[in-house]
C-alpha cells in the first residue's frame, strides 16, 4: 500500500481514472478483509500456542510502531519515547483491571485515555519542537518514565495509587491482570487482540484518509505554508500525539493481559530505541509498514530462539544493519524498497534495463542484509555478521 | 576485539576446536565421571552404570535469560552438563535425557511464547533450569494450569509465591534476611540497605522485617541501574548507619563492586559491618577486593565452592571439567548441577510410562532430597508455593577465597510465607528426613 | 541531625551536604566529558552521535582483553582503546559521513543508533558475561586519591573534569584560531557553499570523526574506572543520560555543555539525602534536558529542525 486512499483521492480526475482507484481500493479491501479472516480463523487452527502467543505480541507491537509511523510518516514528529508510552499503557491496564471489574473493552479504552493525556502532555513541546529535538525530549521522557516506573514498581493487587501489596503480605499468587472473559485462552485472546489491533488500524486509516490527514501531510511538508492556509497547527499536531498515544496505550492495556504480570524490570529505555529502529525498517508511510516492524521485533527474537537456535542478540546487529540500509535507500522501508528492489533485480536479469553501479550496490544491500541474517541462522555468526555489516556500507556506496 | 580479532581467532579456535574434540572423544572412554554405587561419600549421576543409554530420548526443557550484560544461560547449560553425565551412565532406565535450552531476553511476551513452545510443541515432560528476571511472574499461571513443577534457579517474588516453581536457590528476599541476620548478630546498631530498585519492594521488605523485630533502626535504598552515583549513595547509607552500624547491599557482580570501590575511596571499609546477599560470594569477588577480608557477612544460599565439601561438590567438579569446561565452578553451576539432579532423582523414582504428568508428579512427590550444597534436604512437596531452600551460612573473604564465618542458621520467618512453609515442612515431613 | 553551622537546605544539614557536593562535581565531568565530546563533533558535521558510548565501550572491551589475556603493557591497551575510538569513528564518518551530508540532523542521529546497535550486538557476542564475574578496568590514577572537604576524590574523577575541561578550552580555541577549524565551523554552516569556497570537505569531515572518535575511546577507557565496572550495555546507553549536558549546551556551546554536566552530576548527587525523591534521583538528567529543552524553544512561534549555528 505505497499509495494512501487520501493521496489517490487526490489523482488526477477523470472518470475512468476515478473508476480505477475505486476498483482498486476494493480490491485491496476485499484482500484486507480476506488476510484478517486468515489472521483470525486460519493460523490458530494450524499452528501451536506458541506462535498464537508470538503473533498476539507481533499484533501488539504492530499498533506500537503504527503510532510511530502515524507520528513521523504522517506528521512528521518523531517520538522516541512510544515504549514509555506503551510502559504507561502497561501500567494503567494493569492499575484498572485490579482497582475495577470494568468490562475489558472499557478498560481498553480507559488505559487508552490515560496514556493519551500523557502522550499529549509529552507532545506539547512539539508544538514548538521538531526533528532532533523533539527526538531527543521523548527520549529524555522515556528515560525519566523508566526511572519512576522502576521505583513505584507495576501493582500486584494490592491497594492505594500504586496498587501493591505490603512485602510480605502477598504470600502467594498474585492476582494476573483481567483477560476478556470470553478470549481467556491463548488462541481466543489472540483473535481478540487481532480484532482490537485492526480497528486501531483503522482508526488510524480514517484519520489519515480523513481530514486531519490531509492537515497532517500539509503540516509535514511545510509548516508556515500549512499555516498560512488556516490550518490548525496546535490542533492537528496534539491530535496525532492523542492518537498515537491513545493506540499505543490500548496495545499496552492487551500486553499487560497478555503477560498477566507485568513487573518494571522488562521495560528499558533502549527497548523505545529498537522500536524505533525497526518501525523505520519496516516503513513509517505505510499502515503495512508497521506490522512488518511488528513481525521484526517481535517475531523474528521468537524464530531466532525456539525455531533456529541461534543468539537473538544477533538481531541488534541486524536491527542496526537494516536502519542504516533503510536511512539510506529506501526512506519507505521494506514494505516500500523491498517489491521495488525485487522488480529491479528481475528487470536487470531480464536484461531490460542496463546495469549501473548504484542499482547493482542498492540491490546488493537489500540482498546482502538477507543473505546475512540466512548466514547467521545457517551457516556461521561470524559470516552472517559480515554479510549483515556489509548491507549498509553497499548502501552507502550507492548514494553517490 | 570485534571483527578484527574474531578473523584473526577464527584459525585459532578451530584448532582448539578440534583439539577439543579428540580429547573428549579419547577422554569419554578413558575417564568416567559419576560411574559406581552411591554411597554417603560419593556421588554419581543418575543411576551410575557407566553405560550409554540409547533407548527413546525423554524431553526436558529450561528457558534462560540472555541479554547483552546478563547471560543466565550457565544454569542450563550445567543442567545440560549433569544430564549429558546421566546419559553416560544409563539414563532413566537406559533412556537418555534430550535437554531443550531456550533463551529470551527479558521480553515476557517471548517467555510466554517459549514456554509453550517447550510443553506444546517439543511436548516436555518436564522443565528445568529456569533463570530469568520476569519468567516466573509471566509463566506461573501458564504452568500451572499445564500441571508444571519447575526446578529452577528464581529471582522475583513469583518464583516462591505461586505453585509452580520449586527453586534450588533462595532469592534475593530471603537471601538479603539472612545477612540482615547475621549483621544483627554481629550487633549493628541501625541498617542501611539497598537493591536494585526494579525488585527493592520485595527484595529489601525482608530484611527490614529482621530489623524491625530486632528494634533496629532501617533505611531503603532503591538503586537505579547501571548505578552512576555510588559514592553519593554510600556515603548517604554511611550516614544514616553511622559507625558500626550495618550496610546491606544486594546487587550482582557488576554493581556491588561500585559500593565495594567507593567504600576503599572513602576510608569506611572497617567503620561499618557490611552484609550483601548470595551473588557475591565468589572467589572471583574475593580476589578483587582483599580490604574487605573479615569485614563481611555475606549470606551464601548454597555450601562452600569446594569439592572437599561432600560428594556432591566433588561430581560437580569432576562433572564440569568433563562435560562443560568452559564453565568454572561457581554458585550457577550449583544451581544447574542441583537442578539436574533432582530433576533426575524425580524422573528415576517414576514407575510406569515417563509423561509431563508422571514427571510432575514425581516432582510434586520429591522430598528428602540430601546434598552437599545446601543446609537442609531439598523437598518440593504439593504446596501453594515452595521455599526449600530456607536454611544458609554466612561467609567471609579471607586471602581471596571465600571462607565460611557462619555454620547453617534458620532464615529467620519474618514474614507469612516462611512460616507457613516451616509449617508445611514440620506436618509433612518433607526435610527432616 | 543537629545543624553545626545552624544552617540548613531544605532541612538537610549543610555540614551533610557537603561531599555530596564534592561527589556530584567529581561525577559531574562523567556527564561533562561525554557532553563535550557529542557536542564537538555535532557542530562540526550535523552529527549527534548517539553511538558515542557504544564505541566507547567495544574500544574498552579490546583495552580489558589486552590487559588480561595478553603480556603486552598497560599503556599500549589504553592507547588502543582511544586509536580504536578514532579509527571506529573515522570509518563510519567516510563511509557514511558522504551519504547522510545532506539529510536532516535526525536522519544523521538515527544513522549512529544503527551504528550502536550493530557494536552492541558484536559485543554481546564477543564478550557475554555470565554467573560470578563481572569486567573491570581500572586505571593507575585510581590508586591516587585526594581528600576535598572530607570526602575522597580519586585521580581518575580529577582527570575526567580536567579531561572535558582541557576538551572544550581546546576544542574552543581549534575552531576558532585553526584553518581546520574554521573550515568545520564552515561546514556547520553550509556544506554546499562551504565545498564551492574550496575548502576539502571529506578530509576536514574526517578530521573531525577521527578527533571526536578520540574522544568516545578517552570516555570509555574513563568511564569503566569511573563507575567501576565494565558493563558495556550499560555504558552504549549511558549515553543517553550523557546527552542531558549536550542540550543543556543547546548541542552548540562547549563551556555550557561543560557546566552542564556539572550542574547535572551535582543535581542527582545532591538529591540523594533528600529522601523523598531520593529514589528518583537517576531521573535528573532527563528531567534537566527537558526542562533545558523547554527553555530553548520558548519562544519560537513555528517548530525549528535545528540550530542556525
Amino acid at each position: 500500500m505505497t499509495t494512501t486512499p487520501a493521496a489517490s483521492r487526490n489523482l488526477p480526475a477523470g472518470v475512468r481514472a476515478a473508476l480505477e482507484v475505486e476498483r482498486a481500493d476494493l480490491a485491496r479491501a476485499v484482500v484486507i478483509v480476506g488476510l484478517l479472516a486468515l489472521a483470525i480463523y486460519g493460523i490458530p487452527e494450524f499452528v501451536g500456542t506458541d506462535w498464537i502467543t508470538t503473533f498476539t505480541s507481533v499484533a501488539i507491537y504492530s499498533v506500537v510502531a503504527l503510532g510511530f509511523g502515524v507520528l513521523y510518516g504522517r506528521v512528521g514528529l518523531i517520538s522516541l519515547g512510544q515504549v514509555g508510552l506503551l510502559t504507561v499503557g502497561v501500567w494503567s491496564g494493569t492499575r484498572l483491571s485490579y482497582a475495577t471489574s470494568l468490562p475489558f473493552p472499557v478498560l481498553l479504552i480507559a488505559a487508552g485515555g490515560v496514556t493519551c493525556a500523557i502522550g499529549v502532555l509529552v507532545g506539547l513541546p512539539a508544538l514548538r519542537l521538531s526533528g532532533l529535538y523533539l527526538a531527543l525530549i521523548t527520549l529524555m521522557f522515556a528515560g525519566a518514565t523508566t526511572v519512576v516506573l522502576a521505583v513505584i514498581d507495576f501493582p500486584n493487587g494490592g491497594g492505594g495509587f500504586k496498587g501493591r501489596f505490603a512485602t510480605g503480605e502477598l504470600i502467594t499468587e498474585p492476582p494476573p491482570v483481567r483477560r476478556p472473559s470470553w478470549a481467556h485462552a491463548d488462541a481466543a485472546y489472540y483473535r481478540y487482540t487481532v480484532i482490537v489491533c485492526a480497528l486501531m488500524f483503522l482508526l488510524a486509516l480514517l484519520h489519515v484518509a480523513g481530514k486531519p490527514g490531509r492537515a497532517w501531510a500539509s503540516i509535514r511538508e511545510s509548516e508556515p505554508a500549512a499555516l498560512a492556509a488556516g490550518v490548525n497547527i496546535t490542533l492537528y499536531k496534539l491530535w496525532a500525539f492523542a492518537l498515537a498515544s491513545f493506540m499505543t496505550g490500548v496495545a499496552g492495556c492487551l500486553l499487560a493481559a497478555q503477560v498477566s504480570t507485568p513487573r518494571a524490570i522488562t521495560f528499558q529505555t533502549q527497548d523505545s530505541l529498537t522500536l524505533a529502529a525497526t518501525a523505520l525498517i519496516g516503513g513509517i508511510f505505510s499502515l503495512w509498514g508497521a506490522i512488518v516492524a511488528g513481525v521484526f521485533n517481535q517475531l523474528l527474537p521468537f524464530l531466532f530462539q525456539a525455531q533456529w537456535g541461534v543468539n537473538a542478540n544477533f538481531l541488534l546487529t541486524v536491527f542496526g544493519a537494516g536502519l542504516l540500509q533503510v536511512l539510506l535507500t529506501a526512506p519507505g522501508g521494506l514494505i516500500d524498497q523491498f517489491p521495488k528492489d525485487m522488480a529491479n533485480l528481475g528487470r536487470l536479469i531480464a536484461r531490460k534495463v542496463p546495469l549501473t553501479r548504484q542499482a547493482a550496490l542498492g540491490i546488493g544491500s537489500i540482498l546482502a542484509l538477507i543473505l546475512g541474517i540466512v548466514f547467521l541462522v545457517t551457516t556461521s555468526p561470524l559470516l552472517g555478521l559480515v554479510v549483515v555489516i556489509l548491507s549498509p556500507v553497499l548502501a552507502a556506496f550507492a548514494q553517490d | 576485539m570485534l571483527r578484527r580479532t574474531a578473523l584473526g581467532a577464527l584459525p585459532v579456535a578451530l584448532v582448539a576446536a578440534v583439539v577439543i574434540a579428540i580429547v573428549a572423544s579419547t577422554g569419554s572412554t578413558a575417564t568416567k565421571v559419576g560411574s559406581g554405587t552411591a554411597s554417603a561419600t560419593k556421588s554419581v549421576c543418575g543411576l551410575g552404570t557407566g553405560k550409554k543409554a540409547t533407548g527413546a530420548p525423554i524431553k526436558i526443557g529450561g528457558i534462560d535469560m540472555l541479554i547483552p550484560g546478563v547471560d543466565f544461560t550457565t544454569i542450563g547449560k550445567v543442567a545440560k552438563a549433569y544430564f549429558d553425565c546421566v546419559n553416560d551412565n544409563g539414563g532413566i532406565n537406559g533412556r537418555p535425557i534430550r535437554y531443550i535450552l531456550y533463551t529470551e531476553q527479558l521480553n515476557p511476551a517471548q517467555e510466554a511464547s517459549l514456554a509453550r513452545k517447550l510443553i506444546e510443541s517439543d511436548k516436555v515432560v518436564g522443565i528445568v533450569g529456569n533463570t530469568s528476571f520476569a519468567e516466573c511472574g509471566t509463566n506461573w499461571k501458564y504452568y500451572k494450569s499445564k500441571g508444571f513443577v519447575v526446578i529452577g534457579a528464581g529471582v522475583q517474588a513469583e518464583c516462591y509465591s505461586t505453585p509452580s516453581f520449586a527453586e534450588v536457590n533462595m532469592g534475593p528476599r530471603y537471601s538479603n534476611i539472612g545477612a540482615a541476620q547475621a549483621l544483627v548478630r554481629a550487633g549493628v546498631k541501625k541498617l542501611a540497605i539497598a537493591s536494585p530498585d526494579t525488585i527493592s519492594a520485595y527484595a529489601d521488605g525482608g530484611p527490614a522485617l529482621v530489623a524491625k523485630a530486632a528494634g533496629i533502626p532501617y533505611k531503603i535504598y532503591p538503586t537505579h541501574l547501571p548505578v552512576t552515583d555510588a559514592t553519593s549513595q554510600l556515603i548517604q547509607m554511611y550516614q544514616f548507619a553511622g559507625e558500626g552500624g550495618g550496610i546491606l547491599l544486594d546487587f550482582t557482580p557488576d554493581t556491588a563492586p561500585a559500593f565495594m570501590k567507593a567504600a576503599i575511596a572513602q576510608g569506611i571499609v572497617d567503620k561499618v559491618k557490611w552484609g550483601s546477599s548470595t551473588p557475591i560470594a565468589n572467589t572471583f569477588m574475593a580476589a578483587q577486593f582483599p580490604q574487605f577480608d573479615g569485614h563481611l557477612w555475606i549470606n551464601s544460599e548454597f555450601s562452600n565452592v569446594d569439592p572437599s565439601v561432600g560428594p556432591d561438590s566433588a561430581l560437580m567438579f569432576q562433572l564440569l571439567k568433563k562435560y562443560s569446561p568452559k564453565i568454572a565452578p561457581q554458585a550457577f553451576a550449583q544451581m544447574g548441577f542441583m537442578a539436574g539432579k533432582f530433576a533426575t532423582n524425580a524422573l528415576l523414582s517414576i514407575n510406569g510410562p515417563i509423561t509431563a504428568a508422571s514427571y510432575n508428579k514425581a516432582v510434586k512427590a520429591l522430598k528428602n532430597q540430601k546434598t552437599d550444597m545446601l543446609c537442609k534436604p531439598f523437598y518440593v512437596g504439593n504446596l501453594p508455593f515452595h521455599i526449600p531452600n530456607n536454611w544458609d551460612i554466612t561467609v567471609d573473604y579471607k586471602g581471596g577465597k571465600v571462607v565460611v564465618k557462619e555454620k547453617c542458621f534458620a532464615i529467620q520467618a519474618v514474614d507469612k510465607a516462611l512460616t507457613q512453609t516451616r509449617a508445611f515442612e514440620k506436618k509433612l515431613k518433607l526435610n527432616t528426613g | 541531625m543537629t545543624s553545626v553551622l545552624g544552617f540548613s537546605v531544605f532541612g538537610v544539614d549543610w555540614q551533610f551536604l557537603k561531599p555530596f557536593i564534592v561527589i556530584g562535581l567529581a561525577f559531574g565531568g562523567v556527564y561533562a566529558l561525554s557532553g563535550v565530546g557529542l557536542v564537538v563533533l555535532y557542530r562540526a558535521t550535523g552529527v549527534l552521535n548517539i553511538a558515542f558510548g557504544a564505541i566507547g565501550a567495544a574500544g574498552a572491551l579490546i583495552a580489558y582483553y589486552i590487559v588480561n589475556h595478553t603480556g603486552w603493557p598497560d599503556w599500549l591497551a589504553y592507547t588502543i582503546c582511544v586509536l580504536f575510538g578514532g579509527v571506529v569513528n573515522l570509518a563510519y564518518g567516510l563511509v557514511f559521513g558522504p551519504a547522510f551530508a545532506r539529510r536532516d540532523p535526525l536522519v544523521k542521529m538515527m544513522g549512529t543508533l544503527g551504528l550502536a546497535l550493530i557494536l552492541l550486538g558484536l559485543m554481546a557476542w564477543r564478550a557475554p558475561v555470565g554467573g560470578a564475574f563481572a569486567r573491570f578496568l581500572p586505571l593507575p590514577s585510581s590508586t591516587h586519591r585526594y581528600d576535598v572537604f572530607g570526602t575522597s576524590v580519586s585521580l581518575t574523577q580529577i582527570i575526567a573534569l580536567g579531561l572535558a575541561f582541557a576538551i572544550t578550552a581546546g576544542a574552543t580555541v581549534f575552531l576558532r584560531v585553526t584553518k581546520l577549524g574554521t573550515a568545520m565551523r564552515a561546514l556547520a554552516n553550509d556544506r554546499e557553499v562551504t565545498a564551492t569556497l574550496g575548502v576539502p570537505v571529506r578530509r576536514v569531515e574526517g578530521a573531525a570523526w577521527f578527533g571526536s572518535g578520540l574522544a568516545c575511546g578517552a570516555a570509555g577507557l574513563i568511564l569503566p574506572d569511573l563507575l567501576t565496572s565494565l558493563d558495556y550495555s550499560a555504558l552504549t546507553f549511558l549515553v543517553i543520560s550523557s546527552l542531558a549536558a549536550a542540550l543543556i549546551g543547546r548541542l552548540r556551546s562547549l563551556w555550557v555543555t561543560f557546566f552542564g554536566g556539572l550542574a547535572v552530576g551535582l543535581a542527582q548527587s545532591v538529591l540523594s539525602p533528600y529522601t523523598t525523591v531520593s529514589a528518583y534521583r537517576s531521573a535528573a538528567p532527563f528531567v534537566l534536558a527537558i526542562i533545558a529543552l523547554l527553555y530553548l524553544s520558548r519562544r519560537r512561534v513555528v517548530t525549528i529542525s535545528r540550530t542556525a549555528n
